[in-house]
């Protein structure tokens, strides 16, 4: 099943207004990565936020940059998933 | 993990646990001090199933300059509040039970009531359920802190927040560090049998003696349970952080905490107030024992 992956909008659920900065990318188009695998970071004011994959797949496209800003929900990547 | 600007790494994979806390509060339309403040232990803690309800709405009538929490004029209380915080304690399965709320100069009773129905509420479902509070300062005045101790909850916190200089930086200017210092000796006063808890965050500048001289402020006071913790600054809004502690700065706090007499010492750059409250309350009833 082709996925969307995006900049967790459920971590503080109730709480949309944070921003932050994608800092690193930790895979490529056309990795396979495992559920658990660290796919990004997010930089934001309190934290670093390293976000892990939920899913089995392979990763076809990536959207972002590092130093891109983001906010919650914004699309990060692409995964054709395995596990479902 | 730390990195190296000082902040804090987390990990972030949204388990089924961490979205049974989310779909529960979320239904329930109870407030959590989790996303409010934008705690960084959220992830940690409700991937545990854990969480640390808001009662009183989530606007809070102050403006602390550290804290994320909305500000501004709250809606009244609302009177089904207990109840749902009780229907979550039920679906969450939970045993131990911290709750907080903003504070609400607003109120004649500064939000004392909604509190005793809450604690009771709960008590009654569940005479062995534990129930932790924290609480604002109430103006200091003895006849509300009465009415929070007498619903008997077990602990009793209320946050000091940082040193006696910096406090007019930190915190609204109707807070204040002896007034602070007055509810938690007054709490004691009371009923000496709950177990009171403060936290300081550091970072806002502060001086390393100036630490020692509020923790033994809070110790004078008959503070049982002290935490420690980094201040991290939520969003630009909020006054910068001055210094990161190392961890062995947090160590050498701890030990000193231990040797002025504090029963249960939690002192690390992710504390916070509920943070680990089990086991600190488990820990200083052992102490007691």
């Amino acid at each position: 099943m082709i996925r969307e992956i995006v900049v967790p909008k459920d971590l503080w659920p109730r709480r949309g207004d944070w921003r932050g900065k994608i800092i690193n990318i930790y895979v490529s188009e056309g990795d396979k990565v495992s559920s658990g695998d660290q796919l990004f970071e997010i930089e934001i004011e309190k934290a670093v936020l390293v976000i892990e994959s939920e899913h089995n797949g392979v990763i076809k496209k990536i959207l972002v940059e590092p130093g891109d800003d983001v906010r919650p929900g914004d699309p990060v990547m692409i995964i054709e998933t395995s596990d479902d | 993990m730390i990195d190296m600007s000082g902040k804090i790494r987390i990990r972030v994979r949204l388990g089924d646990y961490y979205m049974t806390v989310s779909e529960v509060v979320r239904s329930l339309e109870i407030a959590t001090v989790c996303e409010d403040a934008l705690c960084p232990n959220i992830h940690d803690c409700w991937s545990s199933k854990t969480a640390t309800f808001m009662i009183l709405g989530d606007i809070c009538t102050r403006g602390c300059r550290f804290c994320y929490v909305k500000k501004g004029s709250p809606l009244p209380p609302d009177p089904y509040e207990p109840y749902k915080v009780l229907e979550a304690v039920k679906r969450l399965g939970l045993d131990y039970v911290t709750i907080t709320s903003v504070d609400r100069d607003d109120l004649s009773d500064g939000g004392a009531s909604q509190y005793v129905k809450t604690i009771r509420l709960l008590k009654s479902y569940d005479p062995s359920i534990k129930v932790e509070v924290l609480i604002p300062d109430f103006m200091g005045r003895e006849d509300l802190l009465k009415m929070i101790v007498d619903a008997s909850p077990d602990v009793i916190a209320h946050n000091i927040e940082t040193v006696r200089r910096l406090t007019p930086l930190v915190r609204d200017r109707r807070a204040g560090y002896e007034q602070s210092l007055k509810v938690l000796e007054t709490v004691k006063r009371l009923n000496n049998n709950i177990i009171t808890k403060s936290s300081i965050l550091i970072g806002f500048g502060e001086e390393f003696d100036e630490i020692i001289e509020a923790m033994k402020d809070l110790r004078r006071v008959g503070v049982d349970i002290l935490v420690i913790s980094q201040y991290m600054r939520p969003s630009s809004q909020q006054i910068p952080v001055v210094k990161y502690y190392s961890i062995e700065e947090f160590k050498a706090l701890e030990r000193i905490g231990y040797e002025l007499g504090f029963s249960y010492v939690i002192s690390h750059p992710l504390a916070r107030t509920s943070y680990k409250a089990k086991e600190a309350y488990e820990a200083v009833r052992r102490v007691r024992e």
